[in-house]
C-alpha cells in the first residue's frame, strides 16, 4: 500500500486482511490497536489469520457468504454491526466488508459510527425507561385516587342520611337549630355532586382516549404510517417473496386520523404480518387508504386463499385463531380491534375480489381546531 | 435473545455464560455472539447464544441474525407490560422468517414485586394456547440455567 493510503487507513481505525485460498486471512494494512489486542499472541508475522476463531460472529458471516469469493465481482457484501468485548473489558463495535480490489479478495475490519453514537442509543432507551416508569406511577396514583374518593364517598352518604332523618322526624326544634341542619345537609349534598363529577372524570381518563379531543396538529398521519410499516416489514416479506405495495405517495398530503402515531403503526403491523403469513410466494399484499365521509379508511388486502367463511364471524375475538398452524394471529387482531374502537373507529374483513382477504378499519379525522385549553 | 430494550437479554446471557451479573444497563447495539458447551442427556452440546439489542425507533432487528437460528427465547420484563407487545411484534417477525420453530416466553425479572397492572391475564391466555412460558431472574440466577436447557432440549427434539 502506499504510505499516504496506508496512513489514511490507520486514521480510519480499518484493518484491510486478504483472503488467502485456503480461506485464512493476511493483514494487508497495519493493524489496529483494537484487533492486535484481540489476536492471539501466538500469531507472528500477522499472516494466516482465521478469523472464524477470533470472532464468532465472524464464523456465521464468512460460511453464510462463502460462496461470495468463489469469483472477483464488482458488489460488496457488508455484515450487521456487532459488539466484541476486548480483553480490558471494553466494548468495540465492528463491522465487516467483503470486496474485490483490483480482483484482490479484501475483508475489512472498521468501527461503525455506532460506537461514536453509543451514548445516545443508551439515553434515549434511558430515558424511554424512565418515562415508562413515570406512566406506570401515574396510572397507580389515580387507582388510588380513584379509591380514595370512592371511600369517601360512603360515609358521607351516613352523614347526609342522619341530617335527613333528623329534619324529617322533626327531632330538632326550628330554634335548636333546623337550619343549621339544612346547612349541614346542603354541604353534603355538594360534596356527593363533587364526588360524583370526581368519578366520572376519572371513568372518562381511563377510557382509551377520548376521539374529540384530538386536534390535527397532534393526529398522526395514517399515510406515513403506512410507509413506515411497509418499510420496517418489506424484509421479511421478500424473504418469502412476497411483495407489499402502498398504494399511495409517500410525499403526498399527510392524511391525519385520529390515534396514537405508535399504536397505529402496531395495528397496521399486525395486519400486514397476519397477511405476509397468508400470501403465497411471488403474490403482492396492497395497503390502501380512501375517505368515508367524516371517516379514513385503511384496507389490507392479500392475494393468499381468504378467511374461511365459519371463521369470519369471530376473527377479532380475543380467542379467535385460523384454522391453519402457521402462526397466531388471535391476539394480534384482538389487540387492532381494541384499539380502533378505542380511538371511535370499526374494524372488518370482507373478501377481496382476487378472492384473498382485506381486512379495512375506520378511523375519525381529527377536528380541525383542536378546543383551546385553559 | 429476543426482546425490547432493558428487559435483561444481555443479563441472562451473561449469567448463563459466565456466572455474572451488573446491576448496570449498557444497551447493546446489533449483535453478540457467546458460546457455551452444555450436556444435554449425556450429549455434549455447542449452543451458540446470539444477543440482539431490541427494537425501537433508533434500531430495527436485523433479519439476518435471526436467520439461521433454530430456537429462540422471547424475553419480557414482568415489571413492563409495554415489553409484552413488544415481545408479540418480534415473535410475529421471527415467526415469518423462521416459521414454527422452538422458542420460550421468558418472564425475568422475578426477583422484583409484581406490577400492579399485572399482565397475568394474558400470559394464561398464552399459556392455554400452547405456548411454553418460564420465569427468570438474570440477578438471583433463578431459573436461568433451566430456560437455556429447556430450548436447547426442544431444539434437539425437533
Ligand atoms: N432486578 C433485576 N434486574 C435485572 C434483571 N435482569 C436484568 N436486570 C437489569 O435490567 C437492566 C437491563 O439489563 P440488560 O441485560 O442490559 O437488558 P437488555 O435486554 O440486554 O437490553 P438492550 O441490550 O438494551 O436491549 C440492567 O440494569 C440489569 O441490571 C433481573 O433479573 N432482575
Ligand atoms: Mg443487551
Amino acid at each position: 500500500m502506499s504510505s499516504i493510503l496506508a496512513r489514511l487507513v490507520s486514521d480510519l481505525d480499518i484493518a484491510v486482511l486478504e483472503r488467502t485460498p485456503q480461506g485464512s486471512f493476511n493483514m494487508v494494512s497495519e493493524m489496529p490497536e483494537w484487533l492486535s489486542t484481540l489476536i492471539p499472541e501466538t500469531t507472528v508475522h500477522h499472516e494466516a489469520l482465521f478469523l472464524e476463531d477470533i470472532f464468532l460472529f465472524l464464523d456465521d458471516f464468512l460460511e453464510r457468504h462463502a460462496s461470495f469469493w468463489n469469483q472477483p465481482t464488482l458488489e460488496q457484501i457488508t455484515s450487521g454491526v456487532w459488539t466484541e468485548v476486548l480483553p480490558d473489558g471494553k466494548e468495540q463495535l465492528l463491522q465487516a466488508t467483503a470486496l474485490f480490489v483490483q480482483e484482490r479478495p479484501l475483508l475489512l475490519l472498521k468501527v461503525p459510527f455506532h460506537q461514536e453514537a453509543w451514548p445516545i442509543y443508551q439515553h434515549a432507551r434511558e430515558q424511554r425507561l424512565e418515562n415508562e416508569q413515570l406512566v406506570e406511577e401515574i396510572n397507580k396514583r389515580e387507582v388510588l385516587l380513584h379509591c380514595i374518593v370512592h371511600d369517601l364517598s360512603n360515609p358521607l352518604s351516613g352523614i347526609k342520611g342522619s341530617l335527613d332523618l333528623l329534619l324529617s322526624e322533626e327531632l330538632v326544634e326550628p330554634e335548636d337549630g333546623n337550619e343549621l341542619v339544612q346547612l349541614g345537609i346542603r354541604q353534603a349534598t355538594k360534596m356527593q355532586k363533587l364526588i360524583r363529577s370526581i368519578l366520572s372524570t376519572f371513568a372518562n381518563e381511563v377510557k382509551p382516549l377520548v376521539p374529540t379531543l384530538i386536534g390535527e396538529d397532534i393526529a398522526p398521519d395514517i399515510n406515513a404510517c403506512m410507509h413506515e410499516v411497509a418499510e420496517s416489514l418489506s424484509a421479511t416479506a421478500s424473504l418469502r417473496d412476497v411483495h407489499i405495495k402502498v398504494d399511495s405517495d409517500r410525499s403526498k398530503d399527510p392524511v391525519k386520523v385520529v390515534g396514537e402515531t405508535e399504536r397505529l403503526e402496531r395495528v397496521l403491523f399486525n395486519l400486514v404480518a397476519n397477511a405476509i403469513r397468508h400470501t403465497p410466494k411471488g403474490r403482492k399484499i396492497t395497503m390502501s387508504l380512501r375517505e368515508e365521509g367524516k371517516y379514513i379508511e385503511a384496507s389490507v388486502e392479500d392475494e393468499g386463499t381468504g378467511v374461511p367463511e365459519d371463521l369470519v364471524d369471530h376473527l377479532f375475538d380475543r380467542f379467535s385463531q385460523g384454522n391453519d398452524s402457521i402462526g397466531q394471529a388471535g391476539l394480534g387482531l384482538y389487540f387492532c380491534r381494541i384499539t380502533v374502537e378505542g380511538w371511535g373507529g370499526i374494524i372488518g374483513y370482507r373478501p377481496s375480489a382476487s378472492g384473498g382477504a382485506c381486512f379495512w378499519f375506520r378511523l375519525p379525522k381529527p377536528i380541525k381546531n383542536p378546543p383551546a385549553s385553559e | 435473545m429476543l426482546g425490547s430494550f432493558a428487559v435483561g437479554k444481555t443479563s441472562l446471557v451473561r449469567r448463563f455464560v459466565s456466572g455474572i451479573y451488573s446491576e448496570d444497563y449498557i444497551t447493546t447495539i446489533g449483535a453478540r455472539v457467546e458460546k457455551k458447551c452444555i450436556t444435554i442427556e449425556d450429549r455434549p452440546l455447542n449452543l451458540l447464544v446470539w444477543d440482539l439489542n431490541g427494537e425501537d425507533k433508533f434500531q430495527k432487528l436485523n433479519m439476518d441474525y435471526v436467520q439461521g437460528s433454530e430456537g429462540y427465547l422471547l424475553v419480557i420484563d414482568k415489571t413492563r407490560p409495554a415489553s409484552l407487545e413488544v415481545a408479540h411484534t418480534l415473535h410475529q417477525k421471527a415467526q415469518i422468517v423462521l416459521g414454527d420453530i422452538p422458542f420460550i416466553l421468558v418472564i425475568n425479572k422475578s426477583d422484583l414485586p409484581d406490577a400492579w397492572d399485572a399482565q397475568e391475564k394474558e400470559i394464561e391466555q398464552l399459556r392455554e394456547q400452547g405456548w411454553i412460558i418460564k420465569t427468570t431472574s438474570a440477578k438471583t440466577g433463578t431459573g436461568v440455567d433451566e430456560v437455556f436447557e429447556s430450548l436447547a432440549r426442544l431444539i434437539m427434539q425437533t
